[in-house]
């Protein structure tokens, strides 16, 4: 008798067990409220540009369609240098070489080193802000192309400069293959801190940055006939800390031993997300020959 | 000739001087006796009568005064009693009880003898036997496993594992799936005092947390107490877990070894110096590389994180001896030392990989009997913990390196007064610690992390605990522990600018405190024996924690290192309340019991990102927030001791919240490891005399988690907004282990088993994390996004053989 109670309750036991196996992932996630992504940028000698873009729900279907619906060009965006001495509404024009392809740009104020810039953006009701400032611009030194041990072909920049003792700084470098890419591309380590080389010579080795981290796939090594042009940038904390952000993200979210506690630090106030960031841009081109 | 010489400078300085401070903290409770009747002592040794090993935690009960005690870690009761005729019951799991009628008429002293169970078939014994401590001693929210009963419940891999086992009580949660980690009440993995011999084990994880650095055939038992913890012990502020180590017998030389599908593990252990003493030595070795690997390939549903060029194993080497140098002094000395290997390459990128880490202590306990009714145990004890990584790719290359190292003085005296049982003691360990020391080197650049200085620290405390019955009914445990930290020099402290950047160099000479910190911390335990069977208690307690653990995951990784409290980090205090019934049934052979508890835990840390970036210089603070949990709950637990079925149920019904400033903007979030229901259930069985058969089923709700719930673009990327902190569950954990143990050959000095272990036996996918994949190209306006369950164990069937000759 006794037996047979055990038994039986070790096979209800196993039944119950087996019934709670159930592999459907039920995620039931609210919608996000209503929020403004700015994604602009100011740099020393150029116009303000700003991608304006609205979020959208994680699980919702991305087409032609529901981008476009996503990009707010309808939207007042105002440009505002140092603490409000001059403004400039910016305007929208299409442009393939970003996505998506339609973006706000300056027509009057031009990026200079030092100064403090305020973009705000107005739509349905809604209002997003944020500041930067240009740094000092650092140059390099030098920049060569190096080969891979092993390879004929296939090689890496490296690059020196001179970390400036006397002040903080924070470094953000983009590469662009000239004739191949439509825009400047981020290394795979999107921003710098000196805390590393404080006033030292520094040297780093640049690979090719992927057009899109979440969809890029190991890395890219730069070849003897292409023509590369390095965007060098200062930039100010704020704007480090959103990249370094950014980067953490892009490492960790998928990753099960990291945790994911906080948000992408954005320099947005307001009804917003996202960067308005300032560079302290220096350009070089290197022919690999 | 100068090991005595010592001895016996020590033997002076104790009594001189800690002595001296013992008694007058003694004196104050000593004049309380007078308000009682005049009573009698019985000290005594209860021993296995087949193996003449000594047998701890065994129940001494009283049926006539209702007073009851359990032999200490050395075999040894003392109990007082009035004088007059006494009927004394002595109770242990697996052994026959033994009742004894005693006329009392002075102090005497006893030993007791208990014969192991045998069990046939077709022979239900059930008695009570084993069952009176749960409802009589004065510990709360505490479980005891023997090696006996661990070795036949199921295992991941035929690997017994003590410290996964206790996840099977209540209110033991398990960090994540297969990891030795485990939430106590709703306290962090780092709030768990795990003792080995009296030893602490800084991380007890073995490839990666999946397997403890306890071989369980050295670990004589396991015990924890959750709450109303005596003052002897501190510094960790949710449990103590104490392993005690086997140390040989008296009889023979016997060799004990296992082979298994990971591992091998073998043992000797035999009599000393004419039976004066014991001895024991062990080893275990993987062969993980081998098995493993395309175990977990099977298992994962992604692969990217598996690499191919691996190389993992690890090893662990136990010692341990005991000596009775005198009759009133005995030694016992245990050491341990581990390490596990994994090397990582991909040569198609020219990257290596390396990562090594382990345990090694060693502890020495001396236990002197002062008088028939005081003993003195000293404990010293050496702990260290290191953990080494590094990594080349092409020109790049770095290091990490972490330790953290103790020498420990633990004393304590105990004496019997009449019906009080005092002990009271000190405690002092001096640690160092190395948080992370890193390296790197890209090409030329050597980058600069700063100067990493071993930060050393002294901890201590007194203590002094008292069990004290007041009527014949009510019997107060009270203690008091003052505790304190003291992080002192050799240091170097950086001063920072306003841009963060080194300016001056502060330097702290030997000695020198940078910030010291003192707690006082009460305990207590109130007991109210409504009968035989039944009784209530109820307890608070308050600890300090000094030193911290600064990890970057929820699962328990080697990479995760202590840090000492200094003046920015402030040490953990919690406080905990709780209350509980309990009750047995003897004829029934079940013990049950409720408790509820409320916890505060106040100065939890947690780290905002990696470890790496924590521990860059001048960085630790700002990716460090601090802040306060809490932990509520409720917890069942029903044990069957006696008979061919044995096993327990616990449940746990709990909530556990944080605040911190800058997590959740701020607001009140659930823990990552706050789970609402916990459900074990442990079934034993013995069918007949070669087949025996065990079962585990585990039902735990889903890990809390963040969720993207929402994504923008950024520069051509998708970016995830994130939703309220935990505010998503992942899908419930459960899954059901079984093993089965055929004895196969029986003869005089020779026994061998077999046994078969199917872990997750219906195959459920467990998830271990959940990930986003985005597929397509969000420049040709199609992108699809999926969340992806990744789970790690399916169902794995094992088989192991052990002996014993």
């Amino acid at each position: 008798m006794k037996e047979r109670f055990y038994n039986l309750s070790l096979f209800a036991l196993f039944l119950l067990a087996t019934i709670c196996c159930n592999d459907d992932l039920n995620l039931n996630i609210p919608e996000p409220d209503d929020t403004i992504v700015i994604d602009g940028w100011i740099e020393t000698g150029q116009f303000a540009k700003v991608l304006l873009t609205r979020n959208s729900p994680y699980f919702s279907t991305i087409d032609s369609a529901s981008i476009r619906a996503l990009v707010l060009t309808w939207a007042k965006v105002t440009l505002t240098d140092s603490v409000g001495e001059k403004s400039e509404i910016l305007t929208l024009r299409r442009n393939d070489n970003y996505f998506p392809p339609y973006i706000f740009e300056g027509n009057e104020i031009i990026g200079d080193t030092g100064r403090i810039y305020k973009i705000t953006a107005e739509y349905g009701g809604k209002t997003a802000w944020a500041y930067t400032t240009i740094p000092p611009r650092v140059k390099l030194d030098t920049a060569y192309f190096k080969l891979e041990t092993n390879s004929d072909s296939l090689g890496s920049i490296n690059i020196e400069f001179t970390d400036p003792p006397e002040i903080k700084n924070y470094y953000r470098i983009l590469t662009k293959l000239i004739g191949k890419d439509r825009r400047y591309n981020s290394l795979m380590v999107m921003s710098i801190d000196d805390i590393f080389f404080r006033g030292q010579k520094a040297e780093l080795s640049l690979s090719r940055g992927p057009e899109s981290f979440f969809l890029s796939e190991g890395n890219k090594y730069f070849k003897l006939g292409d023509s590369v042009s390095i965007k060098f940038c200062t930039i100010d904390k704020a704007h480090f800390d959103f990249w370094n952000s950014f980067q953490d993200e892009y490492l960790n979210a998928r990753n099960p031993f990291a945790s994911s506690l906080s948000q992408i630090k954005s320099n947005v106030q307001g009804d917003g997300l996202g960067i308005w960031g300032g560079y302290g841009a220096s350009y070089y081109t290197l022919k690999i020959k | 000739m100068r090991g005595y010489f010592l001895l016996n400078i020590f033997y002076r300085f104790y009594f001189r001087i800690i002595g001296r401070i013992q008694l007058c903290i003694l004196f104050l409770f000593l004049f309380l006796p007078q308000l009682f009747p005049q009573e009698l002592l019985i000290r005594g040794k209860v021993i296995d009568k087949t193996t003449n090993q000594i047998l701890k935690s065994v129940s001494v009960h009283d049926k006539t005064s209702f007073r009851g005690t359990v032999t200490d870690d050395s075999g040894s009761f003392k109990i007082s009693l009035p004088a007059g005729q006494h009927n004394i019951e002595f109770s242990y799991t697996g052994f026959e009880r033994v009742d004894t009628t005693i006329n009392l008429f002075e102090n005497i002293e006893i030993s007791i003898y208990l014969n192991p169970f045998t069990v046939s078939v077709g022979e239900v014994t059930i008695t009570a036997d084993g069952l009176k401590d749960h409802v009589s001693s004065p510990l709360m929210g505490s479980f005891t496993l023997t090696n006996k009963e661990m070795m036949k419940l199921p295992s991941l891999l035929g690997e017994t594992d003590p410290l996964k086992l206790l996840q099977l009580t209540p209110g033991v949660q398990a960090g994540s799936e297969g990891g030795i980690g485990f939430y106590v009440r709703g306290g962090g993995t780092d709030q768990n005092l795990i003792l080995y011999d009296n030893t602490i084990i800084y991380n007890p994880g073995h490839l990666l947390g999946f397997f403890s650095v306890f071989n369980p055939e050295i670990i004589k038992d396991v015990s924890i107490i959750k709450s109303g913890i005596p003052a002897q012990y501190g510094g960790k502020i949710s449990s103590v877990i104490k392993l005690n180590s086997y140390k040989g017998n008296r009889d023979s030389v016997e060799v004990m070894g296992s082979m298994g599908i990971i591992s091998s593990r073998i043992s000797i252990d035999g009599p000393l110096f004419k039976g004066k003493g014991t001895f024991i030595l062990g080893a275990r070795r993987t062969y993980l590389e081998l098995f493993v690997e395309p175990i977990v390939r099977l298992g994962a549903k992604s692969t990217s994180f598996i690499n191919k060029q691996n190389n993992y194993n690890f090893y662990d080497f136990n010692t341990g001896a005991s000596l009775k140098i005198t009759n009133v002094d005995f030694f016992s000395f245990s050491a341990y030392h581990g390490r596990d290997k994994y090397r990582m390459g991909q040569a198609g990128i020219k990257q290596e990989n390396s990562l090594e880490w382990g345990n090694s202590m060693a502890s020495l306990l001396w236990n002197h009997k002062i008088s028939e009714k005081g003993e003195l145990n000293t404990n010293i004890s050496w702990t260290r913990y290191e953990f080494d990584l590094s990594g080349s790719q092409s020109d790049y290359s770095y290091g990490l390196f972490s330790s953290v190292m103790d020498y420990s003085l633990k004393s304590d005296l105990s004496i019997e007064k009449n019906r009080m049982k005092i002990t009271t003691g000190l405690e002092l360990t001096n640690h160092s610690f190395i948080p992370n020391r890193i390296n790197a080197q890209a090409g030329n650049l050597i980058l600069d992390f700063g100067q990493f200085s071993a930060m050393k620290a002294l901890e201590g405390a007194i203590f002094f605990d008292d069990e004290l019955p007041v009527t014949s009914r009510l019997s107060i445990a009270g203690g008091f522990r003052f505790s304190f930290f003291n992080h002192h020099g050799p240091y170097s402290k950086f001063v920072k600018n306003m841009l963060g950047q080194i300016t001056d160099t502060l330097f702290y000479p030997r000695g020198k405190s940078l910030a010291f910190f003192a707690n006082p911390e009460p305990r207590l335990v109130l007991k109210y024996q409504i009968n035989d069977n039944t009784s209530l208690k109820a307890s608070y307690m308050r600890i300090a924690q000094y030193i911290h653990l600064a990890t970057s995951a929820t699962a328990s990784l080697p990479t995760d290192s202590w840090i000492p409290s200094t003046s920015k980090l402030k040490p953990l205090v919690g406080d905990q309340l709780s209350m509980g019934y309990f009750r047995n049934f003897p004829k029934k052979g079940l013990e049950f019991s409720t408790e509820i508890y409320y916890k505060k835990m106040n100065n939890q840390l947690e780290f905002l990102r990696g470890v790496i970036n924590t521990s860059i210089v001048g960085n630790m603070e700002d990716n460090l927030a601090i802040g306060n949990g809490q932990s509520y709950g409720v917890e069942l637990y029903l044990r069957k001791k006696i008979g061919n079925s044995t096993g327990w149920l616990s449940y746990t019904l709990s909530r556990t919240e944080q605040k911190f400033d800058e997590i959740n903007a701020g607001f009140v979030y659930p823990a990552k490891y706050d789970r609402r229901h916990d459900i074990s259930l442990t079934l034993i069985r013995t069918f007949n005399e070669k087949w025996s058969g065990s079962a585990v089923f585990i039902y735990i709700s889903g890990n809390a988690f963040t969720m993207p719930v929402g994504r923008y673009i950024i520069q051509g990327n998708i970016v995830n907004q994130y939703g309220d902190v935990n505010s998503f569950r992942m899908p419930p954990y459960h899954r059901m282990d079984v093993s089965m143990t055929r004895k196969i050959i029986t003869r005089k000095n020779w026994s061998s088993e077999l046994i078969f272990s199917i872990y997750n036996i219906y195959n459920r996918a467990n998830p271990y994390f959940i990930y986003f994949e985005a597929a397509g190209d969000l420049e040709k306006y199609s992108l699809e996004i999926k969340a992806v369950e990744v789970s790690l164990f399916p169902l794995i069937p094992s088989v192991s053989w052990s002996f014993k000759f």
